[in-house]
């Protein structure tokens, strides 16, 4: 089932997703999936190597390859990597991380941080 | 997203689709989820939406992490509650998180407890002066929600006696609370009826149940509550005949407000007055039954076939060697979800003990007269109710 979506992916060119870079990366997964799955320090490393050579940018090409091609796995291990390396961080480094640019009103904001001023603390420093 | 740009373009993150974000979101502790409200309007109009809130319940209750929390009321030195959620997986049941009693109000009007949790939710209640109050608290995000008063009050109906409960109905996604009232003023245990009332989240009020009605008889129960597969358990009883009392466990079932009896299993002193309370064991219920120093421990191992109640221990009440001295056991609390059940000693001490191996162990937590003991899944619920001076505390 895999590989039917896997050559209808570059067969379809409207597609402005697909690169040799992503090829590359999303279809060995299975493999080393595979190989993985059973040793947590592995996939931990795995997920360090990822995060260092590949850049936000490509990540979200990732993300969105393997939600295309429907591959759950792949798609879970690239959000959780995703959401360890945001988690306990501050609003800013988020922002700056995604690209992002607060588009709330001037006292919009403070308010959110008032009702949840509690969750703030304990935050990583940037 | 789609003009046809080369592929060294910078796709903007806030493009993502909103599943890709709620994928990335659920792999987030609790605390980062609610500061990242403040990213973007995006990001906040996703995050407190009855949808996402689901989605995260759902991921929260199936993931096999090592997350299995369990939630205890407890007491601190000076007399202040506090509750905590300890890792059950966890070989020093560590502590996850601590919350303090939420109200700065001292209690000179009474003191809410917590009677039992749902999906994230705690449910506390008070009584002063004879009339409940209750409110339905998720300390993971922060909301409170205090209930508008019941139907049935001292003022209109006189003395009366409640048994509670607070569960998640999945055909209508909605929260419930029961109230099944015995009304004190001209009881007679051959004929009266309870009367039930039941509050919803989603119309914020409450209504009586009109149909389905409580059997004749009278339910004895002091918290906390059993709610599993989808109904609400008690202990009650029915008189048959002077010297006749038979004792059941009356199930409400929640989504079809409907009740319903399980027997008891058959022990000496059954048809009397009893002293004894059930508890969620596993998917299905148990029994503990105290009688002439001993503490009996009865599990239904089919849920809903009475001929499945099996005896599981019978432990002596004193004298105990468990660590050394003479122990006594206070009560049965409840049991962890690998099916130890948790004892406390007197003096206050939490221990947990293995029903096939006999094994103890210290859980190193002092509880109270009052402590209480339920499974606790991290959640949102209540995140998208909007914050005012009674709500957020």
């Amino acid at each position: 089932m895999k590989f039917c979506t896997v050559k209808q992916y570059f067969d379809d060119e409207n597609n402005n997703n697909v690169t040799n870079g992503i090829a590359t990366t999303v279809i060995p997964l299975p493999n080393k999936h595979l190989k993985i799955k059973a040793n947590n320090k592995e996939m931990e490393q795995y997920e360090q190597e990822l995060l260092r050579n590949v850049m936000p940018q490509e990540l979200t090409k990732l993300i969105l390859a393997a939600n295309y091609l429907n591959f759950k796995e792949a798609l879970d291990f690239f959000c959780r990597t995703v959401a360890n390396a945001i988690q306990n961080k501050s609003v800013d480094y988020v922002r700056k991380f995604f690209g992002l640019e607060s588009d709330f009103e001037p006292g919009e904001e403070e308010k959110l941080c008032k009702e949840f001023a509690w969750s703030f603390e304990g935050v990583d420093e940037d | 997203m789609s003009d046809n740009k080369t592929t060294n373009r910078i796709i903007p993150w806030g493009s993502l689709p909103d599943e890709i974000l709620t994928n990335i979101f659920v792999f987030l502790p609790i605390k980062s989820i609610i500061i990242f409200t403040s990213v973007s309007k995006a990001w906040k109009s996703l995050i407190k939406n009855p949808t996402f809130i689901s989605t995260h319940l759902n991921h929260s209750l199936n993931k096999n992490k090592n997350q299995n929390l369990l939630f205890i009321g407890l007491r601190s030195e000076n007399q202040k509650e506090f509750y905590a959620l300890h890792n059950e997986d966890d070989a020093d049941f560590t502590q996850h998180a601590r919350f303090d009693y939420p109200f700065r109000a001292p209690p000179h009007n009474g003191k809410y407890s917590v009677l039992g949790t749902c999906n994230g939710l705690l449910f506390l209640s008070k009584v002063f002066h004879g009339d409940n109050s209750f409110c339905l608290w998720n300390p993971c995000v922060g909301k409170l929600l205090k209930l508008p008063s019941p139907n049935i009050t001292y003022a209109t109906h006189g003395r009366f006696c409640a048994s509670l409960g607070f569960g998640f109905d999945p055909k209508t996604k909605d929260y419930k609370v029961i109230r099944v009232v015995t009304l004190l003023e001209s009881f007679d245990l051959e004929r009266t009826r309870p009367q039930v009332e039941i509050y919803t989240l989603s119309t914020g009020q409450w209504r009586m149940l009109r149909t389905g009605l409580a059997p004749i008889g009278a339910l004895y129960w002091t918290g906390p509550q059993t709610f599993i597969n989808g109904a609400l358990h008690w202990v009650a009883c029915f008189k048959v005949s002077d010297n006749n009392i038979h004792n059941f466990v009356l199930v409400f079932n929640l989504g079809e407000e409907v009740f319903h009896e399980i027997l008891l299993p058959e022990f000496p002193g059954h048809m009397g007055l009893m002293s004894g309370s059930i508890s969620v064991y596993r998917n299905s219920i148990a029994l503990f039954q105290k009688d002439n120093g001993f503490l009996h421990i009865w599990v239904m191992k089919e849920y809903g076939v009475v001929s499945s109640w099996t005896k599981v221990l019978s432990l002596p009440l004193f004298n105990l060697d468990f660590f050394g001295a003479s122990d006594s056991i206070r009560r049965a609390l409840g049991f962890r979800r690998n099916g130890e059940v948790i004892l406390k000693l007197d003096g206050g001490r939490l221990i947990s003990l293995d029903l096939k191996t006999g094994e103890i162990k210290d859980l190193r937590i002092v509880g109270h007269k009052k402590t209480i003991v339920d499974y606790y899944v991290e959640s949102l619920v209540l995140l998208d109710k909007s914050a005012n001076s009674e709500d957020t505390y």
